[in-house]
């Protein structure tokens, strides 16, 4: 292989592993994205089971106009 | 000695765009159920379509939920947001996932009365509570606890009612169709 042929070879593999690179890193960036601040916590419910859902659904509902 | 480099290089561009792909097509967590979840959308009814994706295992390739389906323009928009937006709170649990539906729609953790005058947060923050309830039944479709028939009943009516609040409907309205889902809920769910 001459010089041309090598430095193209070389450069490519940069690119495939700098790709691989990329794109493992990308997915789990978005998947630990900090939530934004809270507020203090005054009113806060639990979904610990089914009724704690339905008890949440009834409560916001009761404030919709 | 030119060939050989050309080879080379067709080779190496394959690799590259192969793995483009590949990253491509799993963070969106599709794969194969693609075309069979896209077929769901020619179901005629909302249960159809559920029932559908329930049994391919897949959420819609497009991204839109059925409650969004519904709407038009922006409304679509924000329904559609809404939910990319609250994905990150599924992974969370009990209090942390309240704030975190409070968070995402712009209420704060203060009582529902003192922030009455956002109404749209309300209705959102109940949109996502009515989510909570269909992850819950989709959860217990896939663990085998309940069939996808089942599942899908459950869903349809969460859906309706997710609708009806997008909607703007009235509040009357909205708790009647909470009402017929806690008795179909109590009904099927184990």
């Amino acid at each position: 292989m001459n010089k041309t042929t090598i430095i193209v070879i070389a450069v490519i593999a940069v690119l495939i592993i700098g790709g691989i690179f990329y794109f493992t890193s990308q997915q789990p960036r978005i998947e630990t994205q900090q939530p934004a601040p809270q507020q203090p916590q005054t009113q806060q419910s639990q979904f610990e089971s089914d009724s704690q859902v339905f008890a949440e659904m009834d409560n916001a509902a009761n404030y919709i106009e | 000695m030119k060939k050989e480099a050309l080879i080379l290089i067709l080779l190496s561009v394959l690799v590259i765009f192969s793995s483009y792909a590949y990253a491509v097509g799993g963070s969106t967590n599709y794969g194969s159920t693609t075309n069979q979840t896209a077929s769901c959308n020619d179901k005629a009814t909302a249960r159809e379509r559920i029932e559908c994706r329930l049994k391919a295992n897949s959420a819609d390739p497009a991204g839109v939920d059925e409650s969004c389906r519904v709407l038009n323009g922006t409304k679509k928009d924000n329904c559609v947001a809404l939910y990319q937006a609250s994905q990150r709170c599924y992974e969370m649990t009990n209090k942390d996932k309240t704030s975190c539906f409070r968070n995402v729609v712009g209420l704060t953790n203060q009582a529902f009365n003192e922030q009455r005058d956002n109404q749209d947060a309300i209705r959102n923050y109940l949109v996502l509570v009515l989510y909570e309830a269909q992850e819950r039944a989709e959860d217990r479709v896939k663990a085998g606890e309940i069939t996808t028939e089942e599942g899908a009943r459950v869903i349809a009516l969460i859906v309706e009612t997710k609708q009806a609040i997008l909607k703007g409907e009235s509040q009357q309205v909205i708790k009647s169709k909470i009402l017929e889902l806690r008795r179909v809920w109590n009904e099927v769910m184990p």
